[in-house]
Formats: C-alpha cells, sequence, structure tokens
C-alpha cells in the first residue's frame, strides 16, 4: 500500500491544484520529490486511497486544513542568515545609505520594508540586524518589516525565534552576540529584533490584495529570494506586477541570484551594484 | 479614439507616452499610422520600438509587408532588427510576400527574407529555401540552412547533408539544422563527421543526440577522448538523450569494452561538471554501464545539491546494486540528512539482507524523517532481528513512524510469537500503541483479536475506537453490527464518518434510515461518506434523500450523492442527475460522467456524448472511457477528434478506445 | 584561472559555434541570447571579455553597448562587435561608444581565437 507509486495522471492532477491555489508549478522531475510528501500526508491523515485523499486536499481549505498541510511539506527551504552576502552589502551600503539620506532630508523617517518569502525568519532577522546596524538613532524611526511565507509551519518557527547553532557559522562573532541569547534550545532572538518583525501567512498568488499588512502600505525595499524559480513565467510576471505595485517610487526589489524580471513586462529598471542587479521602480 | 492626437504623442519627450501612443495605435489600426508607426522604428527608446512593432504587426496588410521588405535594406540595425521582427509577427500572412523575396537581387534582402521564415515556421517555406540553397553567397547559404533548421521539415534533410562536406562554418551551422529538424537520415554521415578531427565534434555529438537513434551509440561512445571534457560532456548527455528516447537492446561488448574505461572516467569527471544537466546525464550512464568502479565517487554525489542528479545518483547506484553496499553503508552515518536518507532507501531496493544490521540503528535516530525511512527498509530487508524495535516503534512519538511501523509490522510473517505481543499492546497503556496495534490488525484480519478489539469500542480516545471498528469491520464479526450504527450518533464527528464508512463496508441494510439522516450532518465528510455508504448499500430507500443532496453547497457531497444514485440504479434517478451536467465542480461533473452509462436512456447517453467537449480535461476523459460503454459505433465519429485534444490524457484515452472500437 | 568569456548572440548555430571554439581552447564561456539577457548575465558574475552581436531583437548590441559602457563596471572590459557586412553605419556607431575590435561574419575558428587573443592582450 505505502509502496505504489502515484500514476503521471494522480501526479498532473495534484501539480494542478497546487499551481491553480499557490502559483508554484512542479516539474515533472520531481515528481518523486511530491510523492514522498502525499505519501507522508497519506500516512497521517490515514488516507490510502489517492483519489480521496485528493478530495480531501481540494476540498480542506484554510489555514488549517489538509492542503496547508501538504504545501508546508512542499515549501521547505534551504535558509540561513546573512545569505548571499554579497547581495546584503549592497544593500547596507547602497541602497539603505540611498533611502536613510533621502529621508532625513525629507524628512520622513519611515522605512517600510516586505520579506516576502521569510520561510523560517532567517532573511528578515537578518534584514533587521543591518538595519539596526546602520540607523544608531533607530527610535527615532518608525521602521517595521513585514515578513511574510505561505508555509504557516514555517511562520510558527519563525514566530518562535529559537535558532540551531548551525545557522549562525557565516555571521561574524560579534553580531550573535549582540541580538541572540543562547539557551538550552539554540539561540533566541531578542526583543530588540523580534519587536521589528511582524510576521504574517501570504500566498503571493492570491492574497495580495487582501492582507491589510500588504495592501493598505508601500514599501522601500522587498526582498524575495529564491522562490520565483519555482514559479512559471505567467505567475512570475504576476508577483512582479504585484511588488511593483507595492513599492514606492524609487523603491528596490531584490531577487535571489539567478532570478529575473521581464523588464518588458514589468517596468522595472535593472541597476548594477557590485553585489549584483536589483530592480528599480523608477 | 483620437488618431492625430496620438500620431502627435508619438513625437512627445516621455518615452512611456510615445510607448503607449504606439500601443493605442495598435489596438484600433488604422492605416493612416503606418508610416509614423513606421518612424517610430528609429525611436532611440527600445520601449518605443518595440511598441511600434507590435502595433504594426496588428496592422499588418499587404503594402505594409512590401514597404517593410524595402526597409530591410536599411543602414540602421534597429530600424533593420524592427522591420524583420514585424515581418515574423504577421506570420502566415506575409509569407508569399516574403517568399518571393528570396529571388532579389540584393543579398541582404535575402538573408533576412530566410531570416523571417524561418522566424515564422511555416512549412509552406520549405520548398523555397532549399531552393535558395543554390546561392552563390555562403552568407546567404549560411542563413537560408539555419532558416530550414526552424522549419523542421524532414524533406529538407537530403538537401542538407552536402554541407557536411563543406567548410566549417556551413558544416556548424548545417549540423544545428539535422539536430533540429530530427530526421534520423542524418544519422550515419553526422557520426562519420564524429570520427573525422573537425573542431565541431561537441556540436555534432549534440546533434546525433537530438536524432535519437540507438545505432549511433557505439560511435559516439567510442569518440570519448582522454582529456577533451567539452567533447566528453557533450557525448555522455547525447547517449542519455537518445537512452531516454526509448529502450535499446545494447551490450558494452568488443571493441566498446576497450572503451568502457574511458567511458567511466569521462563520466567521473563529468560528475564535478557545475552543469546539473550534466551531472545527471553522467550519473545515468554509470548506472547503465552497472559501473562498479564507480562506486564510491558516484555515492559522495548523493550529497548532490541538486536533487535531480542525487536521485539520478541513487537510481544508478540501485542499478549497480552488490558492489554499492559497502560505500552506501558507510553513508548512513553522515550528517546531511538527504543524503542518508537516499542512501537508506537505495539499501532497501537493493535488498542485500546484511544492510539490515547497519540500518537497524538508525530506528532510534532523533529525526523522524530518518526513523520512518529506516522502518520501510527494514520491513524490505525483512529483518527479523529488528521486529522487537518495530513493535516499539508502534508507540514512537511522531505520526508518520507510526503510520510506517504499522505498514512493516503486518508485513512479516505472522507467527504465534508475533500475533500474541500483537494481541497484548492491544491493552497497552499507551493510547498510540493501542492504537496502533489496532490498524495491524486490521490489516491482518485474524478473528481470534475480536474480543480485545470489541473491548477498545469504549476506550476513552477516539482514535483508538476508530481503529477498532475498522478492524472489526474488515473481519466482519457479526457482532459489529449495531455498535457502527450507534457511533452515527456520536458527538464526534470522526467517529461518525468512521461508523458511515464502515457501515458501507458492511453493506447494512438497517443502516439505510440513520445514513439518511447522516446525509444532513453538518460536517462534510460525514455528509459525503454517508452518500458513499448509501450507493454500496443500493437500497433505493434513500433516493429521495440523495437527490436532495445534489444541492449540497460542497461540490465533493454532491459528487458522493452522484455516485450513491449510480449505485441505486433506479431508472427515475437519471432525469434529476441531468442537470448535474452544468455543475460547476469539475470533478462533480466528472462523476457523473462516469455514472451515466448505468442508465439506459437516451438522454442520458446524449449528456455523456456532449460532455466530450468539456472544458476541463478530466470530464473529457471520464467522457470518452464513458463513451466506449454507451454505444460505440456512434461514440466513435466523436471520440476521434480528441485523439488530437490538447491535453495527453485525453488523447491516450482516445487512442485507447479507438482502437477497441 | 581560464579567463571567462560572455557571447551575446541570437542565432543558436553562432552561439554554439563560438562557444565550442573558445572552450576547446579553455576559455570558460557563458552565453546569452539577447541584450537583456546579455546584461543580466553580466551582472550575475565576472568577465574578461564579452563578445557582442550588433543584430539582436529588441535591444541590440548597439545599445548594450552603450549600457555597458555607461553604467555597469565593465567600461574597461575588452569587447569584440560582431556584425555581418563591413564598412556599416553600425560599426561607426560602435566605434563612436568605444568599441575598437570587430569581426566580421562569416568567419572562421582561427580568426574569431586571434580577435580573442588579440583584445585581451
Amino acid at each position: 500500500m505505502l509502496e505504489n507509486k502515484i500514476s503521471p495522471k494522480e501526479f498532473v492532477i495534484i501539480r494542478d491544484l497546487v499551481k491553480e491555489r499557490t502559483g508554484i508549478y512542479i516539474r515533472d522531475s520531481r515528481s518523486d520529490y511530491l510523492e514522498y510528501r502525499l505519501k507522508d500526508r497519506m500516512l497521517a491523515t490515514g488516507i490510502h486511497n489517492f483519489e480521496e485523499y485528493y478530495y480531501y486536499l481540494k476540498y480542506n481549505t484554510g489555514t488549517s486544513g489538509e492542503f496547508q498541510s501538504l504545501i508546508n511539506l512542499i515549501t521547505v527551504q534551504e535558509t540561513s542568515f546573512f545569505r548571499n552576502p554579497d547581495q546584503l552589502k549592497s544593500f547596507q551600503n547602497v541602497v539603505l545609505k540611498e533611502l536613510i539620506d533621502d529621508k532625513n532630508k525629507s524628512g520622513q523617517r519611515t522605512l517600510r520594508v516586505w520579506s516576502a518569502a521569510c520561510s523560517t525568519g532567517e532573511e528578515p532577522n537578518t534584514l533587521a540586524i543591518i538595519i539596526n546596524e546602520s540607523l544608531p538613532y533607530l527610535f527615532n524611526w518608525d521602521m517595521e518589516i513585514i515578513a511574510t511565507d505561505i508555509s504557516t509551519r514555517a511562520l510558527d518557527i519563525a514566530n518562535k525565534g529559537i535558532y540551531d547553532e548551525q545557522r549562525f557559522k557565516d555571521i561574524p562573532q560579534g553580531i550573535t552576540e549582540k541580538y541572540f541569547t543562547k539557551n538550552n534550545r539554540g539561540f533566541l532572538a531578542k526583543e530588540t529584533l523580534s519587536r521589528l518583525i511582524k510576521y504574517q501567512h501570504l500566498n503571493l498568488t492570491t492574497d495580495f490584495g487582501k492582507s491589510p499588512a500588504i495592501s493598505k502600505q508601500k514599501f522601500d525595499v522587498i526582498f524575495c529570494r529564491n522562490v520565483f524559480i519555482y514559479f512559471p513565467d505567467d505567475v512570475k510576471e504576476r508577483i512582479a506586477t504585484g511588488f511593483y505595485n507595492s513599492l514606492n517610487p524609487g523603491g528596490y526589489l531584490f531577487l535571489g541570484n539567478a532570478e529575473t524580471v521581464d523588464i518588458r513586462k514589468v517596468p522595472f529598471k535593472m541597476t548594477f551594484l557590485p553585489g549584483g542587479m536589483v530592480y528599480q521602480k523608477p | 479614439m483620437d488618431v492625430k492626437k496620438l500620431i502627435s504623442e508619438l513625437k512627445s519627450d516621455d518615452e512611456l507616452t510615445r510607448r503607449e501612443a504606439c500601443r493605442a495605435l495598435g489596438d484600433s489600426p488604422v492605416q493612416e499610422a503606418v508610416r509614423p508607426l513606421m518612424e517610430a522604428f528609429r525611436d532611440e527608446s527600445w520601449l518605443v520600438r518595440e511598441a511600434a512593432v507590435e502595433a504594426l504587426i496588428k496592422i499588418g496588410g499587404e503594402k505594409g509587408v512590401s514597404l517593410l521588405l524595402s526597409v530591410l535594406k536599411d543602414q540602421d540595425a534597429r530600424v533593420r532588427n524592427s522591420a524583420v521582427e514585424i515581418l515574423t509577427g504577421l506570420g502566415e500572412s506575409a509569407i508569399s510576400i516574403v517568399m518571393e523575396a528570396l529571388h532579389d537581387d540584393d543579398e541582404n534582402i535575402v538573408r533576412y527574407a530566410a531570416d523571417v521564415l524561418g522566424d515564422i515556421g511555416d512549412r509552406k517555406a520549405a520548398g523555397s529555401l532549399i531552393q535558395a540553397l543554390k546561392h552563390p553567397s555562403i552568407d546567404v547559404q549560411y542563413y537560408v540552412i539555419q532558416a530550414i533548421g526552424k522549419l523542421r521539415d524532414e524533406s529538407a534533410t537530403p538537401a542538407l547533408l552536402p554541407f557536411l562536406d563543406q567548410d566549417m562554418w556551413l558544416q556548424s551551422v548545417a549540423v544545428e539544422a539535422l539536430g533540429a529538424i530530427g530526421d534520423r537520415r542524418a544519422t550515419s554521415k553526422l557520426i562519420s563527421l564524429l570520427n573525422t578531427d573537425t573542431f565541431i565534434k561537441a556540436q555534432v555529438a549534440e546533434a546525433v543526440g537530438r536524432l535519437g537513434d540507438p545505432s549511433a551509440i557505439p560511435a559516439l561512445l567510442s569518440s570519448v577522448k582522454e582529456g577533451n571534457t567539452e567533447l566528453n560532456h557533450a557525448v555522455l548527455q547525447a547517449v542519455v538523450a537518445i537512452k531516454d528516447k526509448g529502450t535499446i537492446p545494447f551490450e558494452i561488448s568488443g571493441e566498446y569494452k576497450l572503451k568502457e574505461e574511458a567511458i567511466t572516467s569521462a563520466c567521473l569527471s563529468a560528475l564535478e561538471n557545475p552543469d546539473n544537466d550534466l551531472r545527471k546525464a553522467a550519473a545515468i550512464l554509470l548506472g547503465w554501464l552497472k559501473a562498479e568502479s564507480a562506486v564510491n565517487p558516484l555515492t559522495e554525489k548523493l550529497k548532490d545539491n541538486d536533487e535531480e542528479v542525487s536521485g539520478s545518483v541513487q537510481s544508478a547506484l540501485i542499478e549497480i546494486g552488490k558492489a554499492a553496499v559497502k560505500p552506501l553503508l558507510s553513508f548512513l552515518s553522515i550528517p546531511e540528512k538527504r543524503a542518508r536518507l537516499l542512501a537508506v532507501n537505495a539499501l532497501g531496493d537493493i535488498g542485500e539482507e546484511k544492510s539490515a544490521e547497519s540500518v537497524i540503528s538508525m530506528l532510534s535516530d532523533d529525526d523522524d524523517d530518518i526513523r520512518r525511512a529506516a522502518v520501510s527498509v527494514i520491513a524490505k530487508l525483512k529483518s527479523k532481528k529488528a521486529l522487537p524495535t518495530l513493535l516499539k516503534l508502534l508507540g514512537d512519538e511522531s505520526e508518520k513512524v507510526r503510520g510506517a511501523s504499522v505498514e512493516a509490522v503486518s508485513s512479516y510473517s505472522m507467527d504465534e510469537e508475533l500475533f500474541g505481543k500483537l494481541l497484548s499492546m492491544l491493552n497497552s497503556s499507551s493510547h498510540l500503541i493501542r492504537r496502533s496495534a489496532a490498524e495491524v490488525m486490521e490489516r491482518i484480519v485474524d478473528e481470534r483479536a475480536v474480543q480485545e478489539l470489541e473491548a477498545l469500542l469504549l476506550d476513552d480516545d477516539p482514535a483508538v475506537k476508530q481503529a477498532a471498528v475498522f478492524a472489526l469491520a474488515r473481519i466482519e464479526h457479526i457482532k459489529v453490527g449495531s455498535i457502527p450504527v450507534m457511533l452515527l450518533g456520536s458527538e464526534d464527528p470522526v467517529l461518525r464518518k468512521s461508523a458511515a464508512i464502515v457501515l458501507g463496508d458492511l453493506k447494512d441494510r438497517r443502516a439505510v434510515d440513520p445514513l439518511c439522516i447522516t446525509l444532513n450532518d453538518e460536517n462534510m465528510w460525514v455528509r459525503y461518506h454517508s452518500a458513499l455508504a448509501l450507493g454500496i448499500i443500493g437500497d433505493n430507500r434513500a433516493m429521495k434523500q440523495l437527490v436532495q443532496g445534489l444541492d449540497d453547497p460542497v461540490g465533493v457531497v454532491r459528487l458522493a450523492c452522484v455516485k450513491a444514485l449510480g449505485g441505486i440504479k433506479d431508472p427515475p434517478c437519471d432525469e434529476r442527475l441531468l442537470k448535474i451536467a452544468d455543475d460547476e465542480d469539475e470533478d462533480v461533473r466528472k462523476t457523473l460522467v462516469e455514472v451515466l452509462p448505468i442508465f439506459p436512456s437516451v438522454s442520458a447517453r446524449d449528456a455523456v456524448l456532449r460532455l466530450l467537449s468539456d472544458t476541463s480535461w478530466r470530464v473529457r476523459e471520464a467522457a470518452v472511457l464513458s463513451s466506449e460503454k454507451i454505444s460505440p459505433p456512434l461514440a466513435g465519429s466523436l471520440i476521434e477528434p480528441l485523439a488530437a485534444d490538447s491535453n495527453q490524457f485525453v488523447r491516450e484515452a482516445a487512442k485507447e478506445v479507438l482502437s477497441r472500437i | 584561472m581560464p579567463k571567462k568569456i560572455l557571447s551575446a548572440e541570437d542565432s543558436p548555430a553562432t552561439q554554439k559555434f563560438i562557444s565550442f571554439t573558445l572552450k576547446y581552447k579553455g576559455y570558460d564561456v557563458v552565453t546569452a541570447n539577447d541584450g537583456i539577457e546579455a546584461l543580466e548575465k553580466l551582472s550575475q558574475d565576472k568577465f574578461d571579455l564579452i563578445i557582442l552581436d550588433i543584430m539582436m531583437p529588441r535591444m541590440n548590441g548597439l545599445e548594450v553597448l552603450k549600457e555597458i559602457k555607461t553604467k555597469t563596471p565593465y567600461r574597461d572590459t575588452p569587447i569584440i562587435m560582431l556584425t555581418s557586412e563591413k564598412g556599416d553605419s553600425d560599426r561607426q556607431t560602435a566605434m563612436k561608444l568605444g568599441a575598437k575590435n570587430f569581426l566580421t561574419k562569416p568567419f572562421q575558428p582561427p580568426e574569431l581565437l586571434e580577435a580573442v587573443e588579440k583584445a585581451m592582450a
């Protein structure tokens, strides 16, 4: 029973359901990956028949439903603090500096950053650290990082703020001590960090207009690293357009290393920085 | 729409305004806009130029095409570029005029005309292009060959083959074109090219791979050359590409055996290449060659970052078999989780019993994914020694481990001792163990467990109760009868649901009335399973309620009612079912299509045939299969067009049915 | 460390020809199919030489050249422009933008290699 393989048709049915609801497209070559996770969920729910499990997925919606449980399994990400350090240096030394200078001049000391695929929280924490280091008078500023992800499981972990020692191997020593306290389960983010970040569940394909934290404000910087590779072009374009509309004029979008936006379709400007390319809203 | 205003906006200072003006002019195509838009070709902003191109494509027209052809001579690269794009965009409507241009005196026009025809891709142009191969200019020949390649028309193959004897510039484009066309007639000439000392060997290998002819494999493998990584990599990928296209009865023997070492070493070096596809191809090939000498470096690659690569490595190791066991065993204790899982699962598939010893220690790993994998593998290896630990894992804190253990334990041959242990586990103080033990009993179906299972019907824990209900139902013990009906009234929806399932399995007629009540349960899954059960029992007392269920707000319940009505088979049913053909939910419509063949009425048959053109492929596919049951001769002509349906599963079903009619 | 070359060319056959020839000689080659992809690739890695075809769809070689010379860190990197006719206005424009090396199609491998070596000298 456990060892039955899913058929190509069954794979396509699930794949289409996932794509329709989340934009994520699971390539043919990843059918083993999906199958393993489907089996996990079928074991957990006690449903052995594929058709019945499919109905259970389709009709059990909501963040505590079965579909969310499957999504949580499919979207497990490798992530770490200070990932892609060159890009983060460009963020700190060029983008952030420019934003701070401009806002100081205009007197509008508000900074909004969106970490749009925050997974278990390493990225928003990293950004919070960088911003904290760059703005000594942070208390004078209205600064908030909105961190969203489609996985409720990842968000649970992010909200707890406790991380394994392994994840800190690339960070300079002083930083870890300054922002985290060590306890018997690992390192806990201090309040100075966690109060800067607000976590929220968000499905980039369906929730853009619905989430107040996103739709009722505009951002200065958006980070969306290493999820675009899972989306087909039409979905990428839609999400990129959503990002474009969510940015202030002059705002920046950072994607992952080999990820791109078709600027013929979404009118960002490509800007070259030492750590790589970034997109800017004109 | 004010055309004059838009035309003046084409001269605005702001590039976005100019671009918008172009777009607007394209949306309402007017002839007067053609000239100004063509001037917009020279705009300094490529955003504007692109919008002008798209607008001109929308406007089109014969005059436009001729104008564009003359523009192909323009000094300015930007302008030429844009003209080519427009002509390509005009597609079929421009083809005949562009084909004429192949006879032009001006070499540039001929060249660009060929480009356009290639990009349009319509095979109507094949004949003219093949004629144009005779043009004296190498430059023109080059672009004509390239265009022919894009058309993918096999009739061009003979005309292209002679170019393989030309100088490298033309040779290269001819190789590329032949690869794109994919006609196997080119295989032998390409292979002979492979045996010369040409600069473009790797390109030739790649083209041979695209042709897919298995007879090329020996030649490809023997062209592997020490030190020539570019070539070797192209050869590997070509061989794998051919292999992927179908089964190949091929043995490495004779003169190619001498090359086996060179091939293996080429694969090993390819395993270190940054290109994912190449590493994957190397792994596949090593598995195919059953290269025992490569097991150590190959096993290392289980750590590869790319999942497809590590997956292919795993398959290769499984194919190599026993020789891979030792390195795989050493991987059971590395820190990298993903690689560990791949290694242990590979050992399970290789199936060497001695591996079990080392896998047993993984049963107590901290990580539940590891424990779960180890459980499945231990069961595959049928290790008796591990049985006590497996039994303990029936009470593991992790659901997936428990589930896997239930499956594993059930797969062992049930001797007295084991059965006795399981029986006593039904009385365990741990609810997790009681539940798992009951689940095992459900699978092994042994009457001797009945008494203990009955006692569990009064257990505190709902999951244990449910497992007992299912186990008893499988054993089909008569006493079970009244208890599930009682459970239909339970406060817990999970129990109500399980009770419904069991009553269906038992085909208990006494349950019909109670189930008709639970058809209105507040929980959708209780309603769903109640409907299904009524359908299995098949008593038409349920008909009225089931018909009402066709209006349930939740799709999955409607679907179950449809299915159930099919189980009741009462002729009046089908009229009420027919409106379901317009249900908004594709799964509901699909279920209807599956059920309708049971009803002999004309309207049922017509509904099935109508749904052959449903918007959802799942419905169409089901309709194809149902049509066969209704009236094969009539269905045949309606199914035929579906053999060319856009969806592969519909096509497959159609072809299968047509072959039987 | 082998020299890394970016080759931007929209014709797949020419692209392969260039790529295989240069790789045979030990260069590391990255390819782009049009101007925009070329700029994207330039931002993701470090190159010692850039080969640009003038005739490419949408953003053509001349515009990429301009972009490179004015907005990227590749101002001083040697660039070879590929042209298909001799004595063109395109060539003039390219020279005005600062291009020094040209190669006319069709060319044979030795010509390509010579141009590459000369440009990087």
